[in-house]
């Protein structure tokens, strides 16, 4: 029997075509500015929109799918034919997202995602009628034909109500999201205005710098507020079985399905914004998602720091902690470590100012004060617990980062000693999880991380 | 758990000379092209590549050959290395995906291959054995981890 080769549903034409326009606005926005004048624009919109669109229909007719027996196969490409084929036992997960084109006609976009798989999944199908995703996700639970494609019963669930959402997003503000913004704003202005005039926008003093650092923190805050509103509104997460239903989003509504066993490790991050309200993130660490950006990755977007055993406990108990033990921290003796050495590299600052600013480089002196804070904190942060397999590492990078795994899966132990931390007695002990992250505490007892090593090792392969 | 016994064959100081004698040419080449732009801090430039090249071709592959352990036991894969800054790393064996033994032409003059466990967080190699022990312990972790043997 050949398998029966079949198209994306129709909804794929205006998706792709959206997608195309949408690449094309700023040129065109910037185009008008430049000089081309309103009146161009309202020429070439449309002109955009139509070839937008048979482009779109072209692909269309071109983009066939199939389940070939044992493997998930596309074709697409109007010049050169690509095929790509996954076989179904390596598939991790059918997530599927909802955007603006599809949720108009009634089709979800499926994303095959595998372990190896990039940010998108290794298959993308841009639109096909909801059954077919059911049915998708059928077949790759088929091994088990006796397991119901429904959940009987529903499992446990939590949900981000409004306000959670609200102070989410609130609080959300990271330094990530300016790289972009900044090298894009400047690449527009020069387009726009060519080199000369952008340069005469640029601040002359030192006050005028200050002001422009201001603004650009409060865009980036506004559009990272934005951006979490749209990521994480009704957000639920529901325990089915051996998997994590996760549904997210309003603009796109996306559902991901994270099979249990694929689940890695829990990441509990309690950003600047977040740590003194006792909010945290609680992040999944999993093996199809480790290109994915943190948005994908979040198993609870904003819960209350006490909260995450308990909430934990019902939706994951296999990385829950029985009864949270106390860390164990470095040594007193690695205080002076943690603080020295970004105390050093901060005071460069004022000494590189001094000769250019002078007297007004003193404000600068804040920065080593700040730094030394920094590293008292990052030593109170660091500590570990290992207890019945359950391993916690706790370290401060910007945020206060905790890791749950479980030791029995560790696929990589490691211990690092400089020249310095051999003579003190001290070590760094890390551990890689399966999504790829590798986590590190610095400068514990040097013995205590022989032994931690030792019993790592022991449990990571027990049979 | 004891530290891991077997060192890589002193070949690997050869190979390891030579990658650094390569590196160092490079640096050198790059002062005197670039090092005209600095003016009078010119032979300071050159002074430094000089000084990064002995560095690179004489102490770091000593220093690093000295270092390195490596023990493949029933249950784990257990590497010590770093002239500076000591690595000691466990991969145990049933998270190895596959294994793979790789030889590029300067290696392969000096008769050694790179071997490379492969998990799902990534890779760790043995950077410089003889290539028979190369393809024993290959074959050994295969064996152990009942994973593909991809060569």
């Amino acid at each position: 029997m050949t398998p029966e080769r079949r198209r994306l549903h129709r909804a794929a034409i205006l998706a792709e075509g959206l997608g195309q326009l949408r690449a094309l606005a700023l040129p065109l926005i910037v185009a008008t500015f430049a000089g081309g004048g309103v009146s161009m624009a309202v020429w070439l919109a449309p002109i955009g929109a139509v070839v937008a669109l048979i482009g779109a229909f072209v692909i269309w007719r071109n983009t066939a799918w199939w389940v070939d027996g044992s493997s998930i196969r596309l074709e697409s490409g109007v010049w050169t034919t690509k095929q790509v084929s996954v076989p179904i036992d390596r598939v991790q997960a059918i997530d599927t997202v909802r955007g603006p084109a599809q949720r108009l006609l009634g089709a979800v976009e499926v994303h095959v995602q595998t372990a190896g798989g990039g940010a998108r999944g290794e298959i993308v199908l841009r639109a096909v009628a909801p059954s077919v995703a059911e049915e998708l996700r059928g077949l790759v639970r088929g091994s088990s034909p006796s397991a119901p494609a429904a959940p009987s019963a529903p499992g446990p669930s939590w949900t981000l109500g409004r306000r959670g959402l609200l102070v989410a997003a609130l609080t959300s503000g990271s330094l990530g999201v300016l790289v972009p913004i900044v090298a894009g704003a400047s690449q527009v202005l020069d387009d726009v205005l060519g080199p000369e005039d952008a340069e005469r926008l640029l601040p002359d003093t030192p006050q005028e710098w200050l002001m422009a650092a201001v603004a650009v923190l409060v865009i980036a805050w506004l559009l990272s507020v934005l951006g979490t509103i749209v990521a994480f509104a009704g957000f639920s997460v529901t325990r089915d079985g051996d998997r994590l239903r996760i549904r997210r989003g309003i603009v796109e509504r996306r559902e991901a399905s994270v099979p249990i066993a694929r689940v890695a490790a829990l990441r509990v991050v309690e950003s600047p914004l977040r740590e003194p309200f006792g909010l945290a993130q609680v992040r999944l660490e999993s093996a199809g998602y480790a290109n994915e950006p943190a948005t994908a990755q979040a198993l609870l977007p904003l819960v209350r720091r006490r909260d995450v055993v308990a909430v934990v406990e019902r939706l994951l108990p296999e990385l829950a902690e029985s009864e949270p033990t106390p860390l164990a921290a470095p040594p007193r003796r690695a205080l002076r470590r943690y603080v020295v050495p970004p105390t050093a590299t901060a005071a460069l600052v004022p000494l590189v100012l001094v000769p250019f600013l002078g007297a007004q480089a003193l404000a600068a002196l804040a920065l080593p004060l700040a730094a030394a804070a920094y590293g008292v904190l990052a030593y109170r942060a660091a500590g570990w617990s290992l207890d019945a397999d359950r391993l916690v590492l706790r370290r401060r990078g910007l945020q206060r980062t905790t890791l749950v795994a479980d030791a029995r899966r560790l696929p990589e132990l490691f211990a690092r000693t400089s020249p310095l931390q051999r003579r003190a007695g001290l070590a760094t002990l890390g551990v890689a999880v399966s999504s790829g992250r590798r986590v590190a505490v610095r400068h514990l007892e040097a013995r205590a991380t022989g032994d931690l090593l030792r019993r790592l090792t022991r449990a990571a392969t027990r049979a | 758990m004891d530290e891991p016994t077997q060192r890589l064959p002193a070949d690997a100081k050869g190979y390891w000379r030579a990658v650094g004698s390569l590196q160092g040419i490079g640096l050198v080449l790059g002062a005197v092209v670039f090092g005209g732009s600095l003016g009078g801090l010119a032979w300071l430039a050159f002074l430094g590549a000089v000084v990064a090249t002995v560095v690179l071709s004489a102490v770091v592959p000593v220093l690093r050959w000295r270092r390195w352990r490596y023990e493949v036991r029933d249950e784990e894969i257990d590497l010590v290395r770093g002239a500076f800054v000591v690595r000691r790393t466990l991969i145990p064996i049933r998270r190895v995906q596959h294994v793979d033994t790789e030889s590029g032409p300067l290696q392969e003059s000096f008769g050694l291959a790179t071997v490379t466990f492969h998990t799902a967080a990534g890779g760790v190699e043995i950077p410089a054995l003889l290539k028979g022990e190369a393809d024993a312990v290959r074959a050994r972790v295969a064996s152990l981890a009942r994973t593909r043997d991809d060569t």
